[in-house]
């Protein structure tokens, strides 16, 4: 679906990330990880992939760092101005019914995270982020949530990777989305302790539909597109 | 006002708009994204006689108006083509043309004889131009002998149109377009895109895991038109132009440079849906200059 949506509200949830809630009515349902690709100009713009943060009746949520002339230019956008919204796109994650996740953020990675309490799955959530200021996963329910930052400044001191072991549960699925180094590392514990677990990728994306070929991962054994065979990828996938 | 089209050996792409190879997939991924009855046809990502991964991530980086992409021609090869896409794409509302790479003559040769059997397939976009892989591609792009050599097997190979997909780099493609068009080509598609880096420099690495690629989108589009012009020059055999087309007015300016209908890629990548408004403004351009067709479209006082 490709649609001109319009901007509902925006709010600065830290020093570098916002959240932004567009009026996008549609039926059908969006799983975790699943993605939109934004422009805002009318004319020629690249197109970039956002995970979807939480949706309800009529919006469509996403979390957006700063971090280059894109997304500052999206966290900018003024409320009742308009931006093109693709999607929702992606596999994204289906758990089956009854099934428990540890859902592991890192950084603007918790942003699909809160997808689970949309969808009313049962979840708990360790997050973690560099510090307060790129803190991303507030909407989280505190008492399912361990928060960890590197400087120690909110929550616990470290990575989540430090306090993965100790916090997941037996029979609790993994579901996992932040930096490659997070990713690696978590796979590596996940394997060790035989936990299924999935792997939510991020890439630069020219189409978002699969077209381009351009969205293959260093994180998986294969040459697979991120955008249309993921982003939620197998641990049996990832290197 | 009259039907635009261009002709190719009796198939009509109408109108003559097409999707660059490389930008829209086989076809089947811009379903629901494109409206197809504003492309004459899609032209496929390249397909080889045996599957090729294709090159190592990060394969395309974002530059001021353009993207550097290095696929490396990824493509689940000849056999997995006919098994498995061609029987998806058989009901796309387009014509296909499929782009054909290879090492060596027999490559391409063989990949040309697998498909000449399925009528969907409309016609052969010889890509002797891709700047991203080591054998094969671009090295007849530069080497106006064995190009030649590659064109007579083909037009043996085939009563398919061929398309020569040429490479804007250096000076070769004057001389090739000039062999190739006594060689049985049937049409030129210009231009491909410009070898070009980008570098890291957080990581001080290449921006590409192949370190070079090829640039595309409107920051090429000045060069593209200035090779279409300088093609114009030496071919009388139809130009499929582009290069950076963003809107009817950069496709107005491929037509005036010499280009009978044009091409279009990285524009996909901003909207699935510019071949309709793209149609659609050159229309009014035609109406609003008196023109009858996309081919009244010329230079006023070349001399």
């Amino acid at each position: 679906m490709l649609t001109r949506a319009k901007l509902k509200s925006r709010n600065r949830v830290s020093e570098k990330i916002w959240h932004l809630v567009f009026e996008l009515p549609f039926e059908q349902e969006i799983y975790p990880g699943q993605f939109f690709m934004i422009k805002i100009d009318e004319g020629f713009e690249f197109k970039h992939p956002f995970s979807v943060h939480r949706f309800s009746d009529g919006v469509v949520e996403f979390l957006i760092e700063s971090r280059g002339y894109f997304s500052r230019s999206l966290s900018y956008l003024n409320v009742g101005g308009t931006a093109q919204l693709t999607g929702p796109l992606g596999n994204g994650f289906k758990a089956k019914e009854g099934s428990s996740v540890l859902a592991v953020g890192g950084g603007i990675g918790c942003a699909p995270l809160a997808m689970f309490e949309c969808l009313h799955y049962k979840a708990r959530y360790l997050v973690g982020s560099k510090d307060e200021k790129s803190f991303p996963g507030f909407d989280l329910p505190p008492e399912k949530t361990l928060v960890v930052t590197e400087n120690g400044k909110y929550g616990k001191k470290g990575l989540v990777t430090d306090y993965f072991i100790e916090f997941i549960e037996e029979g609790e699925k993994v579901f996992a989305c932040g930096p490659d180094q997070m990713i690696i590392k978590l796979a590596q514990q996940c394997r060790s302790r035989g936990t299924d677990a999935y792997f939510c990728l991020e890439a630069y994306m020219a189409c978002g539909i699969g077209a381009c070929a351009g969205c293959v991962s260093p994180l998986l054994r294969e040459y697979k597109k991120v955008c249309s065979d993921g982003p939620v990828f197998s641990i049996r996938e990832i290197i | 006002m009259t039907e635009d089209f261009l002709s190719l050996r009796g198939t009509k792409y109408s109108p003559p708009i097409f999707l660059a190879s490389g930008t829209a997939g086989s076809g089947k991924e811009l379903l629901g994204f494109t409206d197809f009855s504003y492309v004459g046809a899609v032209i496929t990502k390249a397909v080889t006689p045996k599957p090729r991964a294709g090159n190592p991530p990060p394969r395309i980086a974002p530059s001021y108006s353009g993207l550097v992409n290095s696929i490396g021609l990824a493509n689940p090869g000849l056999e997995s083509f006919v098994s498995e896409v061609i029987p998806e794409i058989e009901d796309i509302p387009a014509k296909i043309i499929v782009n054909v790479a290879g090492e060596d003559v027999k490559d391409y040769k063989e990949v040309i004889e697998g498909l000449n059997p399925f009528d969907l397939v409309t016609a052969y976009e010889i890509n002797i131009s891709c700047p991203n892989v080591k054998k094969g591609g671009i090295s007849f792009g530069k080497d106006p002998i064995s190009s030649k050599v590659l064109i007579e097997k083909l037009r043996e190979a085939t009563e398919k149109p061929l398309i020569l997909k040429m490479t804007p780099h250096g000076d070769e493609y004057i001389q090739i377009a000039q062999i190739a068009q006594d060689s049985g080509v049937d049409a030129f598609s210009f231009v491909n895109t410009f070898p070009a880096v980008l570098f890291d420099i957080e990581k001080r690495t290449f921006a590409l895991g192949n370190k070079t690629g090829g640039l595309s989108g409107p920051a090429i589009k000045p060069l593209a038109l200035h090779a279409v012009h300088r093609l114009r020059s030496v071919t009388s055999l139809p130009i499929i132009g582009g290069g950076g087309i963003t809107g009817y007015k950069d496709a107005v300016e491929f037509f005036l440079a010499g280009a009978n209908a044009i091409s279009l890629g990285t524009v996909l990548f901003s909207d699935t849906d510019s071949p309709k408004k793209i149609f659609n403004g050159l229309k009014k351009y035609i109406s609003r200059h008196g023109l009858k067709s996309l081919n009244d479209i010329k230079l006023k006082n070349e001399k």
